[in-house]
């Protein structure tokens, strides 16, 4: 297994939850991801891979890269691997289509520093390596994130509030 | 211990503290009920967070396109766009040559990638095939032509070339008004004013000169430059004309006159040569006897007209991207006589008698000279114009006799 495929399965499945959650959209999500992989092929060293790959997809989605990017068999072949042992989320209701959208809101109210070491935290960065990705000091990334989780959450239980005051009209 | 802060909280709960931090925290958490409060709060949200972002796993595909489409404009589109210029220029072009010019060119519409030209006027090919057919009596519509025009087409300023500002042509008013835009899209110099540089000519000896046949109004074989011949004979000359092309491609390698358009009208063929880039004189031969200006244009007239070489004719067109006379629509085919040779030469010889001068009458009017003078062969009246002094233009006549020769030769009885 080349050193590619192992960052690859790796981290892959990491990456392009964090990027759709990051684009909303999982098509681009996966391409970014791939991109990021070739990037790491060109490179003779990575120190930290996560941190460096997590800084080098949130890069290419900032540069709007992903003009220039070009599809690689090779890793789609993987990608596809990787798809058919996912377990894919059970049906979409609607329910869940609205907590989607109100995510969706809340995510994008925050600042994009916080949204991305939120996402990053996520898909279990530690704090240095979300600082490298982020170049912010290892010390302020608590507070980054708190501040993060904080808003986020109002944010959505706001949103969660106006609609059921909705429903609440509407239904009267 | 200072009460910690949200950050350090967090940091805590998150494992991102050195042991000894982490132990401090832990031990003034345990003893501060306020900082109790805070921890748990902060865990609500880290648990609420990662459950509100994992909604957003639900992500759809495709929301957004997988590849950004760089906004690009269709080449349909600009092949309409080209196709609408081209129209509308050789519209303009008609008119402003009151529509009498019959210019030819079928190769432009392929050369110049106009295909367009022929899906969106699907006419066009067809009717331009009858102008060339027309013109050249349903012989070969050639390249050169095409080549010669299509700088003209593609400059789209008429003014500098010169289809003849002659007279007739042996097509009838039906017969150009028939060719429609599409036709006239090439424009092919219909512009009545001549301008250009003052012509250079080239020193070619007259043997190596190709042999050009334009004697009648219904035949000519015109040499391009580039080697393929504008055939357009009449049954008499048509042998000859058709044995002479491999000495027509030879001797093409010279600085031959470059044809850029044969326009008929009635009792004329106006033939238009550039002597230079962008630099050309017309010539216009004005046949005698209106029995020859009839139209000769479709299909019928070709099988009966040019019946006796009419194999070498369709071989040659259907070799060439062209095939002019066997697209000619049978209605103008059928609307057009066919010339009686016998008659034509007895016009041409009453007619040619009227003028004997060799070196010909020379008129100047508005910058553009014009020589008349009688062909010694074929006894047509000739008129040569261009925008350039009489002496220049006395070179370009015995240039164009010279080319003119051989193949009038040949056709003297």
């Amino acid at each position: 297994m080349t050193d590619v495929e192992r960052l690859f399965r790796t981290y892959n499945a990491a990456l392009v939850r964090y990027l759709t959650r990051r684009l909303g959209d999982r098509d681009w999500a996966e391409e970014v991801a791939q991109e990021t992989f070739v990037r790491a092929l060109r490179q003779t060293s990575i120190q930290n891979e996560r941190a460096w790959l997590f800084a080098v997809a949130t890069n290419l989605v900032r540069d709007e890269a992903r003009k220039d990017m070009r599809r690689r068999k090779h890793l789609a072949l993987l990608a596809e691997e990787e798809r058919d042992e996912m377990v894919e989320p059970e049906e979409t209701t609607i329910e869940r289509a609205q907590e989607a959208a109100m995510a969706r809101k809340a995510i994008d109210a925050l600042a994009e520093r916080d949204r991305l070491a939120l996402l990053m935290r996520e898909e279990g960065l530690d704090y240095n390596e979300i600082a490298e990705a982020l170049q912010l000091s290892p010390g302020s990334v608590g507070t980054t994130l708190s501040r993060a989780r904080r808003r986020l959450v109002e944010s959505y239980e706001a949103l969660q509030k106006s609609r059921e005051e909705r429903e609440k009209n509407a239904a009267s | 211990m200072q009460h910690p802060d949200e950050g350090m909280i967090h940091s805590w709960l998150d494992g991102a503290l050195s042991a000894d931090e982490a132990a401090r925290v832990e031990a003034h958490v345990r003893d501060c009920p306020e900082c109790a409060v805070a921890v748990a709060e902060a865990r609500g949200f880290i648990a609420a967070a990662s459950r509100i972002l994992t909604a957003l796993d639900n992500a759809p595909r495709g929301v957004i396109p997988a590849t950004a489409p760089k906004k690009r404009i269709d080449p349909i589109v600009w092949r309409v766009a080209a196709t609408l210029l081209v129209v509308a220029g050789g519209t303009f072009a008609v008119l402003k040559s009151g529509g009498r010019e019959a210019p030819f060119s079928v190769e432009n519409h392929r050369d110049r990638g106009s295909e367009a030209v022929a899906a969106v006027a699907p006419h066009a090919s067809d009717s331009s095939s009858a102008v060339a057919s027309s013109a050249s009596n349903n012989v070969e519509a050639t390249r050169p032509t095409a080549k010669a025009a299509a700088p003209i087409k593609s400059s789209g300023n008429p003014p500098r070339s010169e289809a003849g500002g002659s007279a007739q042509n042996v097509f009838t008013g039906k017969a150009a008004a028939k060719m429609g835009a599409a036709d006239m899209s090439t424009a092919t110099g219909n512009a009545p004013t001549p301008a250009g540089p003052p012509v250079t000519l080239s020193a070619t000896p007259p043997e190596s000169r190709p042999q050009v046949n334009a004697g009648a109004a219904l035949s000519g074989n015109v040499a391009g430059r580039s080697g393929y011949t504008v055939k357009a004979p009449t049954p008499r000359a048509l042998v000859p004309a058709a044995g002479s092309v491999a000495a027509l491609d030879a001797a093409s390698e010279t600085q031959a006159l470059k044809i850029v358009s044969i326009a008929r009208q009635i009792g004329a063929k106006t033939t238009l040569y550039e002597v230079a880039p962008g630099d050309t004189v017309t010539l216009t031969e004005i046949v005698g006897a209106q029995l020859e200006s009839v139209v000769v244009t479709g299909l019928s007239a070709t099988r009966t007209a040019a019946q006796p070489t009419e194999k070498s004719v369709t071989t040659q067109a259907a070799k060439g991207a062209v095939a002019p006379a066997v697209t000619a629509s049978d209605s103008q085919g059928a609307a057009a006589g066919v010339p009686s040779p016998a008659l034509a030469q007895a016009a041409r010889t009453q007619t040619g008698n009227a003028l004997t001068s060799k070196t010909g009458n020379v008129q100047v009017s508005n910058g553009v000279t014009t020589i008349s003078w009688a062909d010694p062969v074929t006894r047509n009246v000739m008129k040569l114009s261009g925008r350039m002094s009489p002496a220049r233009l006395q070179q370009v006549k015995s240039q164009i006799e010279r080319e003119r020769a051989p193949e009038a030769a040949k056709k003297k009885p």
